[in-house]
């Protein structure tokens, strides 16, 4: 069939365009005469057609990259649900969030964010669903971007942020493609960077660090339960230091008789005051995590017998440090990780050094003082527009539902009013499921 | 930048609104009223808080003819420029007093029974910076944690309750009115010192509020759930330890809270109470704080909060607070036997003077109509 | 920037002078008792504190040494007494903390002279609770203190839970700080405490308790003895498990009968201005122990046991009122009810209540039902046939 065009071919500028339009069959051609976008589509990886005697060039498109194959989530385990994870290449991902929602309405529009390394950012939301003011001022904080280079994800959420001083992350970020897709119905938008595997959701709203996918999946009590264990557990990993010194150090009269007198007996004989021995046992566990992060596997497990078994219990028989003070440092460190999000989780370990430093000069109402700043400061925190600290704010019932205690899945039937569109039902109602009635007609089965 | 308009839910009103009565009135307002007339504080506490209903009415239906505007603004329409002026400088100095003396509660609870040895400036300092941290952030962020201040009083009466369920006698209150019914309504006026500030409160944050048909219901259900709090904690407090022994003390709750436990084991947790009732206080300072540089900011037409007004303020409510604080003889003598005097007049007599401006303002708009 | 800096100052500022009110935990000495004494210039203060070695479940380094008092007893003297807790530091090298308290003993001497300063102090001070427990004891404080008790490691724990063991004997008082100073305070009413006395009679002194004190004005004025306290607890309605033994109708010999339930309310009323009262009681009780061979489980008899209950009842109650009359002391505290039944006449005769006293009437009525008996017949033992 060529044959038969180049055959009525009559100049060069008629081969031309014949080559444009039918050469190339199996991918996109193109035709350009600026060289800024000749040189872009090259280092894109495209292939670039000179042809003799014609000023313009064809584009033809290339680009393939050598990718990971889609593996496991490395960060985010859960024990049910699916098992892929995002990988570096934004089609893929861009591919992955397309097979769970099929829907038109997903749209995705794309930037090129650095000047030097010309990222690929897209943005992902559902028309209809999110809120037009979340999608516009997205639009307009990434088209404000003006920097050499993008290489990950972390980049981009510190130039959006609202407030950029505080020590809470105002968006979260995550690689499985289920958890991106659950935001996106939910009416949030979704940032994906190219070159990296982790997608940024906005808007943020605190609690959501404390839940995790494996809550949805699970059924209704046990996901509730392990969310009210999470919560204590970020309260545990914030205060139980400083209430240790506080309680030991100043309200003695707080502990009941014969627990005080069993912890001054096991005080008998240590150099430091409590405030230093918390303090020290404190940084020693904040350099045994470090370093377990930047070991090899294979010396992982030395690691952390030496550092459980020889410095506690070393530290202890030899005097320097107390027993209840490692049982308390332990506590801690393992409240610590049981937050799924490691950004939330490390804001609370590092608001604790300067809440013992409030608990040692005044006992529980310096740690008051200390907690009502944090929440104060929480309290004004917004995240595109929507308060940081919603729906625990609006002193209504809803404060029980969706962050503790979760709904079963019969029950959700409206989005979260503050995120998205008002009143978008998203399930039909009466969907509680239940053993056939008796009467044919009646069918309550879901 | 996304700007909204400040404002503030229903529900959140009504917290804040719960927030300023009940936490000084359970400590010095409970000895105070001992010694006026013991046994019968819980019913002069009911009297107290069905007196403030009627003029909260009358404060809000007066707001409301003035949409968007505060008293110190509508003020000036309604009593002229000059009486304006000086009802913004009243306000003014009375809210900035109040608050400093709800820190000064606080600060005297530490000072004279956790921790006596840490000096008096530098716990006022502290505990002056956090409610000026709470002001530079707004109302907004104040209505915000007035809901956690909320539920810690929710938890602190729950406490109290079951701690003192083994201790309770009720013969300790009885007989009802012992005092004379007529010594019983004129202590009721003692209480308003304590809780009448939320009439001027409600005037300060009328405009802010979301909802304005349903202002009245949530104001009225937060003076009453306020008021059912402290009247509660006045029941069992007689019924725990008896009007004498409560009259003999300057701040009795931290002898109840001492005198009742939870089990052998949670005993002495009176830091852990003051712990849940720091939050009110706190939401209360700062919301008072928050009205006196409002109202202060309106007065002078300054437009923009920037840090020098509240670097200033700061200062100048330490200074206060500490002269006001340091010697509690003056302080208990100014609050049991002064301070009447000039919080009742504010109190009761603004509302009812707007109101009579408002009428005549009417009259005199449809004798001109006509 | 300049919040930071500003909240950097601040922060550094409170550690500037160092921690004002620290105090590690194993500097403190946890004073769980404390007697007090009269001396010639003034209080003798003896403070009982635990000592932290025999509470800890590990083995130091060192090797036990023999066994060792696990309390430490300081004592000195003052003309007040902070004054004389003050001159305690200067032979304690712990700081003595007071809020762990259990127990106040004082002395009967120290009780029988001018009270008003003990009581002003524990008042006053924020370290103390108002749920101590008081005691007076007729010896010296001190030496109560210093016996080592038998079966707990603190003589203060062991007061604290001996006294509040009335419940099983019925025979003594127990009272807290609060509700002494409440009937302290009130013009009326004396305040009962509890008494301790040492029993000396065996090798090793024993601390028990036995009948309570009845303060008059500020001064301790009698001893109740044990059936008096007992009539005391019947008013006050403070009687919970304990056991009374009455003589069985027909034999004349001891039936042991269990307390389960008491419910006692005063009525009164006032004829002119003479006041009557009727203390009404209703009892619940079981049988726990027989010497007759009555069989109980018949109604009839089962009533005569109750009435000769109702009678011990009564007997007590009365003995006290009378020692109540008889020292003009009010420490059933029936002013209180006549105020809140009527509370007009009680405005007018308030100023007279002692002569009133002496003149009122009061009426014991006592209703008892055993509904237990435990057994079906009773443990008699089957005849040998001859």
């Amino acid at each position: 069939m060529l044959n038969d065009r180049l055959s009525s071919v009559k100049n060069t500028n008629e081969f031309f365009q014949m080559i444009t339009e039918y050469g190339l069959p199996n991918t996109y051609v193109k035709q350009e005469s600026d060289i800024n976008n000749i040189v872009n589509e090259l280092i894109d990886g495209n292939t670039i057609l000179l042809l003799d005697k014609i000023d313009k060039v064809l584009i033809v498109g290339s680009s393939g990259w050598k990718d990971r194959a889609i593996s496991e989530p490395t960060s985010e385990n859960s024990v049910r649900g699916p098992k892929d994870s995002f990988t570096e290449n934004i089609e893929n991902n861009t591919a992955l969030i397309r097979r769970h929602i099929k829907s038109p309405d997903l749209r995705i529009e794309s930037f090129k964010i650095g000047t030097k390394t010309k990222t690929m950012v897209s943005m992902a939301y559902l028309e209809g669903v999110a809120k037009e003011e979340i999608i516009e001022e997205v639009r307009e904080r990434l088209g404000r971007i003006k920097i050499d280079g993008i290489l990950e994800s972390g980049y981009i959420e510190e130039l959006i942020e609202d407030t950029p001083l505080s020590i809470f992350p105002q968006i979260e970020h995550s690689e499985r493609p289920d958890k991106i897709s659950a935001s996106i119905l939910e009416g949030r938008v979704a940032i994906l960077v190219d070159t990296t595997p982790y997608v940024l959701i906005v808007p943020t709203i605190f609690f959501q660090f404390i839940q995790s996918v494996d809550d949805y999946y699970q059924r209704f009590p046990i996901g509730s339960f392990a969310r009210l264990i999470r919560i204590i557990a970020y309260f545990i990993s914030l205060i139980l230091p400083s209430m240790y010194i506080a309680l030991t150090s100043f309200h003695q009269e707080m502990i009941p008789t014969t627990l005080a007198l069993a912890i001054a007996a096991s005080r008998e004989g240590v150099p430091f005051p409590s405030i230093g021995e918390a303090f020290m046992m404190e940084f020693t566990f904040e350099i045994l995590m470090e370093a377990g992060l930047r070991l090899p596997k294979q010396a992982g497990q030395a690691v952390s017998i030496v550092g459980g078994l020889v410095i506690g219990q070393a530290a202890v028989q030899a005097g320097i440090v107390s027993q209840a003070m490692v049982i308390v440092v332990a506590l801690t460190g393992i409240s610590s990780f049981s937050i799924p999000a490691f950004n939330a989780s490390s804001s609370g370990r590092l608001l604790r050094f300067p809440l013992m430093i409030l608990a040692a000069a005044l006992g529980l109402p310096g740690i008051l003082a200390g907690v009502s700043i944090i929440i104060i400061h929480l309290n004004s925190l917004h995240s595109f527009g929507v308060s940081y600290m919603e729906p625990f704010i609006s002193a209504d019932k809803s404060i029980i539902e969706d962050p503790v205690f979760r709904n079963p899945w019969w029950k959700i039937n409206r989005l979260p009013g503050y995120i998205a569109r008002k009143k978008i039902v998203r399930e039909a109602p009466n969907m509680k499921p239940g053993p056939k009635s008796d009467s044919t007609e009646k069918d309550d089965n879901s | 930048m996304m700007q909204k308009k400040e404002t503030i839910s229903n529900n959140q009103f009504r917290d804040i609104l719960i927030c300023i009565m009940w936490p000084t009135t359970i400590t010095y307002g409970s000895g105070i009223l001992a010694r006026k007339i013991g046994r019968d504080m819980w019913i002069s506490g009911i009297i107290g808080v069905l007196t403030i209903i009627p003029f909260v009415l009358l404060i809000i239906y007066i707001g409301q003819n003035f949409p968007g505007k505060t008293v110190v603004q509508y003020g000036q329409d309604l009593l002229g420029r000059v009486l304006g002026k000086v009802l913004g400088v009243v306000l003014t100095l009375y809210f900035f007093i109040i608050s400093s003396s709800s820190i000064l509660i606080y600060i005297h609870h530490l000072t004279d029974f956790l921790l006596p040895q840490t000096p008096f400036l530098v716990l006022t300092a502290l505990h002056v910076f956090v409610i000026s941290y709470l002001v530079w952030k707004g109302p907004e962020v104040i209505a915000r944690t007035s809901v956690i201040a909320f539920g810690a009083g929710i938890i602190f009466y729950f406490l109290v309750f079951m701690a003192s369920l083994s201790e309770i006698h009720i013969n300790r209150i009885t007989p009802f009115f012992d005092s004379g019914v007529a010594n019983v309504f004129k202590s009721s006026l003692k209480v308003d010192t304590f809780i009448g500030a939320s009439q001027v409160l409600i005037a300060m944050i009328l405009p802010m509020v979301h909802d304005q048909k349903k202002a009245f219901c949530s104001a009225a259900s937060g003076l009453l759930i306020g008021g059912s709090f402290f009247i509660f904690y006045f029941i069992v407090e007689l019924m725990v330890m008896g009007p004498h022994v409560v009259a003999l003390m300057r701040i009795p709750s931290m002898d109840f809270v001492r005198s009742i436990q939870i089990t052998e084991y949670f005993h002495r947790f009176e830091s852990f109470m003051v712990a849940l009732w720091y939050w009110s206080i706190m939401i209360e300072s700062g919301i008072l704080a928050t009205c006196s540089l409002s109202a202060f900011m309106q007065t002078t037409g300054i437009k923009k909060k920037n840090p020098f007004i509240i670097i200033v303020f700061a200062l100048m409510m330490i200074t206060l607070t500490f002269y006001l604080g340091h010697n509690r003889v003056l302080y208990l003598n100014l609050r049991e036997h002064i301070w009447p005097y000039f919080s009742l007049p504010v109190d009761f007599g603004l509302p009812l003077l707007l109101f009579l401006a408002l009428v005549i303002r009417k009259k005199l708009h449809m004798i001109k109509s006509k | 920037m300049r919040k930071i800096a500003l909240g950097l100052i601040l922060i550094l500022s409170l550690l500037q002078t160092g921690c004002w009110n620290a105090r590690e935990i194993d500097e403190l000495a946890f004073v769980l008792s404390i007697g007090l004494d009269k001396t010639d210039y003034g209080f003798k203060v003896t403070a009982e504190i635990a000592s932290p070695e025999t509470y800890s479940k590990t083995p130091s380094g060192s090797g036990t040494t023999q066994k060792a008092k696990p309390f430490w007893i300081v004592t000195s003297t003052g003309k007040t007494i902070f004054e004389a807790i003050r001159n305690m530091a200067s032979i304690s090298s712990r700081r003595i903390f007071w809020s762990h308290i259990k127990v106040i003993i004082i002395s009967e001497q120290l009780a029988r002279s001018n009270t008003l300063e003990i009581f002003d102090f524990f008042s006053r001070n924020p370290e103390l609770r108002l749920r101590t427990l008081i005691a007076v004891t007729p010896g010296e404080a001190e030496k109560v203190l210093d016996v080592v008790p038998v079966m707990e490691k603190n003589p203060a724990i062991y007061l604290e839970k001996i006294i509040k063991n009335k419940n099983l004997t019925g025979k003594s008082y127990d009272i807290m700080l609060k509700d002494f100073i409440e009937d302290y305070l009130d013009p009326n009413v004396g305040p009962v405490t509890s008494r301790i006395i040492i029993d000396k009679s065996k090798s090793q002194p024993i601390v028990k308790t036995s009948g309570a004190y009845v303060f008059d004005d500020n001064k301790v004025s009698t001893v109740l003895t044990e059936e008096q306290t007992r009539g005391l607890l019947w008013i006050k309605n403070k009687i919970n498990e304990s056991v009374i033994v009455v003589n069985c109708p027909y034999d004349d010999m001891p039936v042991t009968l269990e307390i389960k339930k008491s419910k006692s309310s005063i009525k009164s009323y006032l004829d002119g201005e003479v006041p009557h009262f009727t203390i009404n009681l209703k009892v619940d009780a079981t049988i726990t122990e027989q010497s007759c061979l009555t069989n109980f489980n018949d109604m009839e008899k089962l009533s005569k046991l109750e009435k000769a209950l109702e009678k011990s009842i009564c007997k007590d109650i009365q003995s006290t009122i009378i020692t109540a009359k008889d020292i003009n002391t009010d420490f059933p505290g029936l002013s209180l009810t006549l105020h809140s039944q009527h509370r007009k006449e009680w405005n007018q005769i308030s100023s007279k209540w002692d002569q009133l006293f002496k003149d009122s009437k009061v009426n014991i009525a006592a209703k008892v039902t055993i509904h237990h008996v435990s057994l079906a017949k009773p443990l008699e033992p089957i005849k040998m046939q001859k």
